[in-house]
C-alpha cells in the first residue's frame, strides 16, 4: 500500500508525486459571514433592530441592559439573547425585568457566532418592529471577528478598566459604532482620564460615537436611550 | 483569535476542493496584518492538524485611507498615526484578509509526468 495516500498502488518513485495548484478566493470566516447575512436579512424584513453588546467581563453589560429594558418595557417588543460560558444568571436577571431572554452557554467557547444566534431566534417571541439585544460573552478579543447579523455593535468600557484599552484591544473598538463609557459615577474615586480614553478610542475608529453614563446613578442614560431611538 | 478552529475551517475548505483529504497536499493562504489571526499560530495549528501539509502564506500589508492627506497610506497597526501627516483620520482599506487562495491537489494516478 502507498504510504503517502493509502491507495493500492506501490509507493511513488523518488521523483515525487505530481500535484496541481487550484486557485480560489475563499474567506476562512465565510461560513459565519453567510449565516450572519441571513440573520441580517430576517431582521431587516421583520424590522427588528438588533444590538450586539460587547465588552470585557464586568464592564456592566447586564446592568445597563436591565435598566434599558425597564425604561423601554411596554413601548415596543423586546427580547434578549444572553451568551456566557456557564450559568443562566444573566438571563434570569433579564427575565426579572419582564423581558424574554434566551441563554446560550458556550462552554469553553469565548464568543457567540451567527449560527448560535440563528438557533436561539425561534425561542423568542415576535419581535417585529422591536428591539433584540444580544449580550455577548465578556471578552474584548474574540467577539470582534464574528458578525452576528446585528444592526449595531456597541462596545462597553468601564472607568475602572483603564483608559488605554482601546489601543490594546483595537479590533473590537474599530468594529463598533458606539462606545459606552460605563460606571461614570466612579470617576471621582479613580485616576481615570475620560478625555484621553475617548481620544484613544477615536484613534482606532475615527467615526466611533461615544457616550459616558452610569446605569447605577442614571447620569447620561437619557442620551443612550435617545441614541437607540434615533438608530432604530 | 482561535487559530485551531480557523485551521479546521481551512482544512474543511481545502479538503472539499481536493475532493478528499488524502489528495490534499498543501494550502496557500492570504493573511492580513490587521486581521484577527496570527500567521505563526495558524501555521502551527495547520501543521499540527494535518502533518505533512505544505503551508504557504501570502501576507497582506495593512493600509488605510487618510481623510486629511486624501490618499491611501501604509498602516502597520491600528492606532498608529498616518505616516504622512501624523493624524488619525484613518479608515482601514487593506490588511484584514483571511482567505484560502490556493489548494495543492495530488494529480490523478497515471497522469503523464
Amino acid at each position: 500500500m502507498c504510504a503517502t495516500c493509502g491507495c493500492g498502488q506501490p509507493d511513488a518513485p523518488p521523483g515525487g508525486l505530481r500535484t496541481r495548484m487550484v486557485a480560489l478566493e475563499r474567506d476562512v470566516l465565510g461560513r459565519n459571514d453567510a449565516i450572519a447575512a441571513q440573520n441580517r436579512t430576517v431582521f431587516d424584513l421583520d424590522r427588528t433592530f438588533v444590538v450586539n453588546l460587547v465588552s470585557g467581563p464586568g464592564a456592566g453589560k447586564t446592568t445597563l441592559l436591565c435598566r434599558t429594558l425597564e425604561a423601554l418595557r411596554g413601548k415596543l417588543p423586546l427580547g434578549v439573547i444572553e451568551g456566557d460560558q456557564q450559568t443562566s444568571l444573566d438571563a434570569e436577571r433579564v427575565r426579572a425585568t419582564g423581558v424574554p431572554a434566551v441563554q446560550i452557554n458556550t462552554g469553553r467557547g469565548c464568543h457567540l457566532d451567527a449560527a448560535q444566534v440563528a438557533a436561539a431566534l425561534p425561542a423568542l417571541p415576535d419581535l417585529r418592529g422591536g428591539l433584540l439585544f444580544v449580550e455577548n460573552v465578556g471578552n474584548l478579543v474574540c467577539p470582534a471577528g464574528f458578525d452576528l447579523g446585528e444592526r449595531a455593535r456597541v462596545v462597553l468600557l468601564s472607568t475602572t478598566e483603564g483608559e488605554d484599552k482601546p489601543l490594546k484591544y483595537p479590533d473590537i473598538f474599530a468594529g463598533s459604532q458606539l462606545m459606552l463609557l460605563t460606571k461614570s459615577d466612579l470617576i471621582p474615586h479613580l485616576d481615570f482620564d475620560p478625555e484621553r480614553c475617548m481620544a484613544l478610542a477615536r484613534r482606532v475608529n475615527p467615526s466611533l460615537e461615544i457616550l459616558s453614563l452610569s446605569a447605577r446613578s442614571g447620569e447620561g442614560f437619557g442620551a443612550w436611550l435617545d441614541w437607540l431611538a434615533r438608530a432604530r | 483569535m482561535h487559530e485551531l478552529s480557523l485551521a479546521q475551517e481551512v482544512l474543511r475548505i481545502a479538503d472539499a476542493v481536493a475532493g478528499d483529504p488524502t489528495r490534499l497536499r498543501g494550502v496557500v493562504l492570504r493573511v492580513g496584518a490587521l486581521g484577527c489571526a496570527s500567521p505563526e499560530a495558524l501555521r502551527f495549528a495547520l501543521e499540527a492538524g494535518r502533518p505533512g501539509l505544505r503551508v504557504a502564506m501570502e501576507l497582506e500589508a495593512g493600509a488605510a485611507r487618510c481623510a486629511d492627506c486624501a490618499r491611501v497610506v501604509p498602516l502597520g497597526q491600528r492606532g498608529e498615526p498616518c505616516p504622512g501627516c501624523g493624524g488619525f483620520a484613518l479608515t482601514v482599506c487593506a490588511g484584514e484578509a483571511l482567505r484560502v487562495i490556493g489548494v495543492e491537489v495530488l494529480e490523478e494516478d497515471g497522469a503523464a509526468g
